[in-house]
């Protein structure tokens, strides 16, 4: 298949001319990339999916596809396939007629035609469903028909917007791995709407995390997750412990939990900065831990393979995640000694 | 059921109903003015229906003003419901009420507005006169049905037409219209019915020429109790009775066949609500 890049460049949407829906938004996305935008709902992800189909029109900027400009093409020139949140199968069409519909769009022969068709519903595995009508079909299966659409006729890109939200848990993540298989076989571009972050964590080469109508940071789901560049993206994303910080010089910050080593460059003494420490980063001391720190536990929350322990350092609330085989120790205290490694601390610039 | 709310539903629908079982039976009638009960039975009155032109003419009439009546509604409420649900401009309220305007002015008053303001148009006495009347009585209704019809509709499989590859008329053509067919039917169905028994404007405009249906059943009773009255009322009766079940019968034996094709039964369902 045809994998093609995606440029955004400094695409703004207004739908009032007061508030910005979409924020000087650029982006490059690599040909057979799959990228995720994650925010939460109003955050301008949709907006952004919307103008790349064409069913919104950005009031300035450029979107290009390729080579091509595709800003002023009205959405049926484009050439993008679209998985929708509630599949949007013609519901007066059999399963093959969907699948055959952009085909039939593109004057493509009749011969020709019902073999691709067959051959985009046998990679999403349904094999026999062609005469059968959508709402004969389950959730899932209409997911699938959905996507057997989008990607017959070899579009330069695929968009799917949060098209896995209407599904239970567990076929949520058949089909998270499903769609990884396809993105595998096929090599082609994908851009995947979701608010969900787990999901985008999975799937991901790299995740756009949109707020107020702006990319707050574009990065692989390492990148987002250990080393966020704002505050938002450090707390939308997983969760988080953020202190208050004023660098000493050479990685060394003052906090209200004591001095914190890091290995961040040397910032300029004094210069204010906030720490992310994730909950899962800090772990019981041994007594004999030089570095260890005494805290109060308030309340905890058992998941069986880990223990969320809420409390506080001092002054400052901490949550800590001690992996289950360990929370048994804890069984009762209301204090425990914790430490955590200087090159986990993460300086949010 | 309260077996006492059961007898009261049945005494009802028999008093709703009453009038029928006395002109079907008199339709049938051999006596040569309109009695009760029949002295015998025939099926005189009937073939002077079908065969004297001063019973077929007025039918022919209505059954053209029917169809004028069905189109003419057809193509001012479909870009009206249009505009109405999917769209919002200055105006929008008053717009909507001046569509639904003819459902709450009295008819004699509107009639009497189209004798006197067609009269100067030289339409009075033409089919296109009454078409135009009779649309106007049509229009609320129709609209009604079709907004319903439009809110229901999920416009996300448009966008998938135009991802797909369809320019917005193929959109229409292929997507859009298909599957708002069965509210597009059951609104010209219902133009048709408000026309074909419309007596008061008819009365009125449709003059000696143009005489529709129920205009000649007015004349026939007042002139001479002509019993062939009695036979057209059962056939208008009938013709009405058949435009809803051909309506109702697709989705009756689906419903009794047990195929579940539920999101080509939402259009129908909602305009049926929309409808009582």
């Amino acid at each position: 298949m045809n994998a093609r890049s995606l440029t955004l460049r400094n695409v703004n949407k207004s739908y009032d001319g007061k508030h910005m829906a979409a924020d000087n938004v650029s982006l490059d996305i690599k040909a057979g990339e799959f990228v995720s935008f994650l925010g939460p709902s109003g955050s301008g992800k949709t907006t952004t999916l919307m103008m790349i189909a064409g069913f919104q029109h950005p009031t300035s900027g450029e979107i290009r596809l390729g080579e091509r400009a595709i800003d002023k093409l009205p959405p049926h020139k484009r050439n993008i396939g679209m998985v929708f949140q509630n599949y949007a199968l013609f519901p007066h069409m059999t399963v093959a007629d969907n699948v055959a519909f952009p085909l039939r769009m593109r004057g493509v022969e009749k011969v020709e035609k019902e073999r691709r068709s067959r051959e985009a519903l046998a990679k999403v595995g349904l094999q026999g469903f062609e005469k059968r009508v959508p709402s004969e079909l389950s959730g899932g299966q209409q997911q699938r028909v959905a996507l057997a659409r989008a990607l017959v006729f070899e579009p330069d890109i695929i968009l799917l917007d949060e098209p896995l939200g209407a599904l239970d848990k567990a076929l949520r993540e058949h089909m998270q791995v499903e769609l990884k298989r396809i993105h595998r076989d096929l090599g082609v571009t994908m851009v995947y709407v979701t608010h969900d972050q787990s999901e985008a964590m999975t799937m991901s080469d790299r995740i756009a995390v949109f707020n107020e109508g702006r990319i707050e940071q574009v990065g692989t789901p390492n990148e987002i997750y250990f080393a966020p560049k704002t505050r938002f993206v450090a707390s939308f994303i997983g969760d988080s412990n953020i202190i208050a910080a004023s660098s000493l010089g050479d990685g060394r910050y003052e906090t209200s939990v004591g001095v914190v080593d890091t290995k961040a460059a040397g910032s300029d003494r004094n210069s204010k900065a906030e720490l992310l420490l994730r909950p899962e980063m800090i772990r019981l001391a041994d007594g004999a831990d030089p570095s260890r720190q005494a805290m109060k536990i308030d309340s905890t929350i058992n998941y069986g393979d880990n223990l969320l322990v809420i409390g506080k350092l001092g002054a400052q609330a901490i949550r800590m995640r001690v992996p289950g085989v360990d929370a048994r120790r804890l069984d009762g205290a209301s204090e425990c000694h914790v430490t955590w490694r200087s090159e986990d601390v993460h300086v949010i610039a | 059921m309260n077996p006492f709310v059961r007898a009261l539903a049945l005494l009802i629908a028999f008093f709703v109903a009453a009038p029928m079982f006395i002109v079907i039976p008199m339709s049938f009638s051999s006596a040569a003015s309109l009695t009760f009960p029949p002295p015998g039975y025939t099926l005189a009155n009937y073939i002077n229906f079908f065969s004297d032109p001063n019973w077929t003419e007025p039918l022919i009439n209505s059954v053209i003003i029917g169809l004028g009546t069905v189109l003419v509604t057809l193509c001012l409420a479909i870009p009206a419901s249009f505009a109405l649900v999917r769209h919002i401009f200055f105006g929008r309220g008053l717009f909507n009420l001046l569509i639904m305007l003819p459902m709450i002015v009295p008819t004699i008053v509107m009639a009497l507005g189209y004798y006197m303001y067609f009269g100067q148009l030289r339409l009075v006495q033409s089919y296109l006169g009454v078409v135009l009347a009779h649309s106007c009585i049509a229009m609320p209704m129709a609209t009604l049905i079709l907004t319903a019809a439009l809110k229901g509709f999920d416009r996300s499989v448009e966008r998938a037409a135009m991802n797909l590859g369809a320019s917005p008329f193929t959109t229409f053509r292929l997507v859009t219209f298909p599957i708002l067919r069965p509210a597009f039917t059951v609104a010209g169905l219902f133009a048709f019915i408000a026309s074909f028994d419309e007596a008061v404007i008819a009365l009125f405009i449709s003059g000696r020429d143009r005489a529709t249906l129920p205009r000649q059943m007015f004349n026939a009773v007042r002139q001479e109790a002509d019993p062939t009255i009695s036979a057209a009322s059962s056939f208008l009766f009938l013709l009405v009775l058949a435009g809803v079940c051909v309506w109702l019968a697709p989705q009756f034996v689906r419903r009794r066949s047990g195929t579940t094709r539920q999101p080509l039964e939402n259009g129908a369902t909602n305009t049926a609500a929309a409808a009582s």
